[in-house]
């Protein structure tokens, strides 16, 4: 496995012990802890998928949503954030999946899983 | 001439009267959009920190080396947490209701699955499980709407009975509508507790936020039916859901879990 992830989140003790987890299922995790940090992280490595907050200083992750999908539309992204309502904002509905804040991170682990083995899956076709 | 003056003081009185009363309901009006408000920004605000500690506590018990006692204590506060995260669901629910996006649902799936998510928890307090469903029955609903209210209904039921109770559900046709109970063999609802029981914030529970089954109202209701209760003390209580198998449809929103994909 080996897949890089990028998980955007002003929460820095959130964002460790999911680091935590998601290393002990075997992807790479890098942390950024705003929107702009985590533009700045995709422009500078790959990533295969990207996990982000909404609600963080500086640029909030819709914002930051509009500028990843400008700049590459094939990178998953997945909003992580502990609003109920965050799909009252149309600019959360081009995220290819939302999961909201959970001490079960099943729900967050499988979205992962299945967005990046559909990304994967055209390329095992060829 | 008097006369008429005081018939119009009399007039103005009653408009300034009616203005009161409309200038109230506004304020009324907009203290509960202030309060929906202030619920969801506190539950974004409570969830971050619990999310926090939830995993931070897995994370202690995945690599507990510290014997079973303490491991005990762990567990109670993951218990803790979850219910508290369940409450937060449920104000968010109730503050911000969705309407019913509507699809296909087969009752007889809907039950089934419902029957293996609780199956595990039922065995384990001891109660007998029965499911009795027509199939193919053309319905057209909010699936995940409609199975939330009924493992609602059937998690209600399964704490309300001892050992060796017994839970059926059971869906069936009425003519244009769909017919659903969850039966339980349990002590029943007290006849006062009776007509508040949908009521927000009613609980008869320790643990209980007292919006689960005013949620599961206000969901039925969405989708043009009505949901009713028959029970007596001492012999168990029976919920029953009706609603229309084509309910009139309501305004589309994006898919609950899942939104378009990029470029789509």
């Amino acid at each position: 496995v080996g897949e890089r992830i990028l998980i955007v989140d002003d929460n820095e003790r959130l964002c460790a012990i999911l680091r935590e987890e998601l290393l002990e299922d075997g992807y790479e995790v890098s942390l950024a802890h705003d929107g702009r940090a985590g533009i700045q992280a995709l422009k500078e490595d790959a990533y295969d998928l990207v996990v982000l907050d909404i609600r963080m200083p500086v640029m909030d992750g819709l914002d930051a949503l509009g500028r990843i999908l400008a700049r590459d539309r094939h990178t998953p992204v997945v909003l992580h954030t502990a609003y109920g309502s965050y799909k009252d904002d149309f600019r959360a509905w081009s995220a290819d999946a939302y999961v909201t804040k959970s001490t079960d991170t099943g729900l967050l682990k499988t979205t992962i899983r299945r967005l990046l083995d559909e990304r994967a899956a055209p390329e095992e076709d060829s | 001439m008097f006369q008429s003056e005081r018939k119009k003081a009399r007039h103005l009185e009653k408009v300034l009267q009616d203005l009161r009363r409309a200038q109230e309901r506004l304020i009324q009006s907009e203290r509960l959009a202030v309060i929906g408000r202030l619920s969801a920004h506190l539950a974004h605000e409570i969830r971050n920190p619990l999310t926090t500690i939830g995993l931070y506590v897995r994370a202690v018990r995945k690599h507990w080396d510290g014997g079973d006692a303490n491991r005990r204590k762990l567990e109670v506060a993951l218990d803790e947490v979850a219910h508290l995260e369940e409450i937060l669901n449920q104000v968010l629910d109730f503050a911000r209701p969705r309407a019913p996006v509507l699809g296909d649902c087969d009752p007889a799936h809907l039950l089934e699955d419902i029957h293996r998510a609780v199956a595990q928890e039922a065995e384990g307090r001891g109660i007998r499980t029965r499911v009795s469903s027509e199939y193919g029955i053309p319905l057209r609903a909010d699936v995940s709407q409609l199975r939330q209210v009924l493992l609602n209904l059937v998690r209600n039921a399964l704490q309300a009975m001892r050992k060796d109770g017994e839970l059926t559900l059971e869906a069936r046709r009425s003519g244009d509508d769909v017919e659903f109970r969850v039966v339980d063999t349990g002590p029943g609802i007290a006849e006062e507790h009776q007509a508040r029981i949908f009521e927000p914030f009613f609980t008869t529970r320790v643990k209980g936020s007292g919006l689960g089954l005013a949620i599961s109202k206000k969901i039925v209701e969405d989708h043009g039916g009505r949901i009713e209760l028959r029970s007596r003390e001492g012999r168990g209580t029976t919920f029953i859901i009706t609603q229309p198998l084509r309910p009139r449809a309501t305004m589309p929103i994006p898919d609950a879990e899942v939104g378009p994909g990029p470029g789509g």
